[in-house]
């Protein structure tokens, strides 16, 4: 039930998402124009300008929602979340290092290879902190400290860049944005992603059983190591190509899972596919707003998500000092 | 504020034209400082072009010339000395006011130019730049170099112009906003500047020639065009891409759709309008930037009744100069291939 | 059933267990006793295959270090003594969890299920079974999770200090449940710190010492002043009746001399 609303919420909302935008094309001529040939130039706006704008809000949010659910579920720490933890920002600091010096020509495959450097890095870095140290504050205090260095170190990047256009791209890299991107991003990001979900939803199981501690869940029969591994891959794929076309897009990992938690029976795995179609509704949305908010001038994307989601994150935490989630 | 009387401490003071027609022909009373800007008027335009213009040469980094110059209205408070006759020293911190000096300027009188100058997206000299000391834009360096004169961009460094005026260096300003107009005008303003008065008519009337015999090839036939640079920025009306676009007969379509300056136009309405030619930007190939992408967005190549390219040659007219006749006459020629004044277009 | 032999564990350099070699049969309840740091946890860790040891753990004839992790969970339940439950899954839920290693991908059978309740009414946690886990009382946290390892039903089943923290009633509740199942020709080990209690319910009692066990029997032949003295460092008045010993701690043991 609760699925069946979220994923008509993604199909209503990608549809909507498909009818915004600054060209005022009307009903007809947007559906001619996204499924027949119609009209060319509005057949060239929908086809090459919306339909990849608002796939990529639905597939990036489908990941963050996700990836945020696996990650609470293994951390055991309903505040893990890409962004807070800064894998996402590791994951721009890793594509910003290999694109603008230039390592891999203008290519645009050095995003993503970048991206996902980075963010497995980030997440086993994580791993490595959390099984050392358990407690929800640390995971999120070292979190802040690698959000704030890789930050720094796109800064840095990208000042140091002699393109002189590098250094307006630093706000895409921190607080990311879907517009104009293309078809070609799509390739580019979507299947990475859809392996990463393959991965993550591959750790349900584990993660249930992880709701009882690592030595519990190790007596059921989960390989922890696999299961850890099954999470680095799947985040680092799933973050990593999202955020290497989009930019660092926060909180959605963070508001969703707490949303749609309630309306579930609360197990980890019965929270993976209510926070990926939440993940995407919420993007779709946000995307819509940003294009809507300002009518002559958009957002980014990932400046709406923080808006939220920081106030949002700040009442987790005033609250978790009273009860325990 | 010009011709200002020598303060009562005896300090070189400086004499300020405060507009383009408002030149001193009085080349040698003023001491100039140049001062850089950090991105030129139009941005990047595309397009290799040969190297050419004046200005070769190499600097000599001690000529021993350190010397006070004598102003009409301005005693200097240097206290070196040197032969009245000698030029101006001058110090550009514009990649536009590089290129002026560049063409206008000896060898000798060039102290520095701004370091952008060697951009080949925005400098169409950079070649010519190349052998030049350069610099990045601040006080301190002007204050090393002592040049006789400053010249910089309105546009922006203005914390460092004030405070080279209140050190009492002479610093000239050049307008951001340019025309293919107020060209001619600008290369006299900076021939009178640095004492190049005859090179800078000459410059200036083979331009205003060529460029008259361009306008002349216009007809009634005006296909648009439009100016899609990094990150989808149009180039509207008040821009100097604005007047080449007109000057070589075309309409420019960001000025049609009310858009002035820079700025941005959502990809969308560029392919609604399906303009008949969009010149992009070619991108720094060693230096990738994400803003360089949208001149390879499927949308944009799937526009099958526009021509799309880096039609004007690279750095043409980013800056106010002679050289912005290139891309005139590119443009030009461009329109006359796709719609003939030939009435059967 | 499973037989442990010349077990080492030694973790960061530090040896934890030396030479242990015990075996556990089924159908018997086994108590493992000793002091705090004695390594009773150690052993049973190493037992269910979640540390690295020297040494051959064997079930029925088969190597444990050559099973699969799933396999090996089909054969050695194992009752962690930390009670903590991450998100306030329903008691249900919980116990559910227990089915894991025989799970297909499916939902749980109709079987599956039964076993289900059969094990929430032995602990006693039933009527809880729609309640968060979160918001029960430690004793009855701990009911859930020994529910969860009994709903495992393997042959072998380690429960480390499962009574801890649970009220008099509950705790008798706890080992009449573990004696039920050693009714069942299983194999239950279990870790005890009341001496009474194990002594009652238990048919064999393991004492270790510093990572080596010093004694194994039937608690009438084994829990003397002596050993309680040497292994506990406490006196005690040692009572019996006709279900067995009853041990009343007096005093500490460094007070006199040692015999």
């Amino acid at each position: 039930m609760l699925n069946a609303i979220l994923g008509l919420a993604c199909l209503i909302l990608t549809a909507a998402s498909l009818l915004v935008g600054p060209a005022d094309l009307d009903l007809r001529s947007s559906f001619s124009g996204l499924f027949a040939g119609g009209d060319e130039a509005a057949m060239i706006i929908m086809q090459e300008i919306r339909l990849p704008r608002a796939l990529l809000a639905l597939t990036i949010g489908i990941s963050l929602g996700l990836a945020g659910a696996v990650l609470q579920g293994l951390l055991r720490n309903p505040l893990a979340e890409p962004g807070l933890i800064g894998v996402t920002s590791s994951a721009s600091f890793g594509a910003v290092a290999i694109f603008y010096t230039g390592l891999a020509g203008a290519s645009l495959y050095a995003l993503p290879a970048g991206a996902l450097a980075g963010a497995a890095l980030s997440v086993v870095l994580l791993l490595a902190i959390a099984a050392r140290n358990g407690a929800t504050l640390t995971l999120i205090l070292a979190g802040v400290a690698l959000t704030s260095l890789t930050g720094a170190l796109t800064s840095l990047v990208l000042n140091l860049s002699p393109n002189p256009f590098a250094s307006y791209e630093i706000i895409f890299w921190l607080l990311g944005s879907l517009r104009d991107r293309s078809m070609s991003h799509v390739w580019l990001a979507l299947p990475l992603m859809a392996l990463g979900w393959l991965l993550l939803a591959a750790s349900a199981r584990a993660l249930d059983a992880l709701s009882l501690g690592e030595e519990a869940a190790s007596s059921l029969g989960i390989r922890l190591s696999a299961t850890r591994l099954l999470v680095v891959l799947g985040t680092a794929l799933a973050v990593g190509a999202g955020t290497a076309v989009a930019g660092a897009i926060g909180f959605i990992g963070l508001v969703v899972p707490h949303l749609v938690r309630p309306f579930t029976d609360r197990l980890p795995s019965s929270l993976l596919v209510p926070s990926a179609l939440g993940g995407g509704a919420l993007l779709l949305a946000a995307d819509i707003a940003a294009r809507l908010v300002v009518p002559t001038r958009e957002l980014n994307v990932g400046v709406l998500t923080a808006l939220i989601g920081a106030p949002f994150f700040l009442w987790l935490v005033v609250r978790a000092r009273r009860e325990l989630f | 504020m010009r011709g200002c009387p020598a303060d009562r401490e005896g300090r070189r003071s400086v004499a300020r034209p405060s507009v383009l027609s408002d030149i001193s022909p009085a080349r040698a009373e003023i001491n100039l400082v140049l001062a850089a800007d950090n991105l030129p008027p139009c941005g990047g335009a595309v397009g290799r072009a040969e190297t050419r213009g004046s200005g070769q040469g190499v600097w000599q980094p001690r000529g021993g010339r350190r010397r006070a110059m004598l102003l009409t209205a301005i005693v200097s408070a240097l206290s070196s000395t040197a032969p009245a006759a000698d030029l101006p020293r001058i110090m550009s911190m514009n990649v536009c006011t590089d290129q002026l000096v560049l063409l206008l300027a000896e060898t000798e009188q060039i102290v520095s130019l701004s370091d952008l100058s060697l951009d080949p997206s925005l400098s169409y000299l950079h070649a010519e730049a190349a052998p030049y000391p350069k610099n990045s834009g601040r006080a301190e360096e002007v204050f090393l170099a002592r040049p006789d004169l400053v010249v910089t961009g309105t546009f922006s460094l203005h914390n460092t112009t004030s405070l080279l005026e209140t050190l009492d260096f002479a610093v000239e300003e050049f307008a951001y906003d340019q025309s293919v107009d107020t060209i001619p005008g600008e290369i006299r303003r900076m021939g009178a500047l640095i004492g190049q008065d005859a090179r800078a008519e000459t410059i200036a009337s083979a331009y205003e020639r060529d460029l008259a015999d361009l306008r002349a090839r216009q007809c009634t036939m005006k296909p648009t065009a439009i100016a899609y640079e990094q990150n989808g920025v149009v180039l509207g009306e008040g821009t100097l891409a604005d007047s080449v676009i007109d000057a070589a007969g075309f309409t420019n379509l960001a000025t049609e759709l009310g858009y002035s300056a820079m700025t941005p136009l959502p990809l969308e309405h560029l392919v609604s309008h399906q303009p008949d030619i969009v010149v992009v930007s070619e991108p720094m190939t060693d230096a990738p930037a994400l803003a360089d992408q949208i001149a390879h967005h499927p949308a944009l190549r799937a526009l099958e009744t526009s021509r799309i390219g880096a039609f004007v040659p690279r750095g043409a007219w980013a800056c106010g100069g002679p050289f912005v006749i290139e891309a005139v006459r590119a443009l030009t020629e461009l329109r006359e291939e796709i719609a003939s004044c030939d009435p059967a277009r | 059933m499973l037989a442990a032999r010349n077990l080492f564990v030694s973790l960061s350099g530090r040896a934890i267990l030396h030479d242990v070699s015990m075996a556990l049969e089924p159908g018997e309840v086994v108590g493992l006793l000793g002091p705090n740091g004695a390594g009773k946890s150690t052993l049973m860790r190493a037992l269910s295959g979640l540390l690295p040891f020297s040494g051959t753990v064997e079930l029925d004839g088969d190597n444990l270090a050559a099973m699969s992790d799933r396999a090996r969970a089909r054969h050695i339940a194992f009752l962690p003594q930390a009670r903590a439950i991450a998100w306030p899954l329903s008691v249900e839920n919980v116990v559910r969890l227990g089915r894991s290693p025989w799970r297909g991908l499916g939902a749980l059978s109709q079987k599956d299920l039964a076993i289900v309740t059969d094990a929430m009414e032995a602990m006693d946690v039933a009527a809880l079974a729609d309640r968060p886990v979160t918001e029960l009382s430690g004793g009855e946290q701990a009911r859930v999770l020994a529910a969860r390892a009994m709903a495992q039903t393997t042959p072998v089943l380690l429960a480390d200090e499962p009574v801890s923290g649970l009220d008099p009633a509950h705790q008798m509740t706890m080992m009449a449940a573990l004696r039920r199942l050693a009714g069942q020709r299983r194999a239950i080990l279990v870790s005890l710190h009341d001496l009474t209690l194990a002594a009652r319910w238990c048919d064999r009692l393991v004492v270790m010492a510093e990572g080596r066990i010093v004694a194994e029997g039937r608690p009438a032949d084994i829990m003397t002043g002596e050993r309680l003295r040497d292994v506990f460092g406490i006196t005690a008045h040692i009572a019996h009746d006709e279900c067995g010993l009853i041990f009343a701690p007096t005093g500490l043991a460094a007070l006199e001399p040692k015999g």
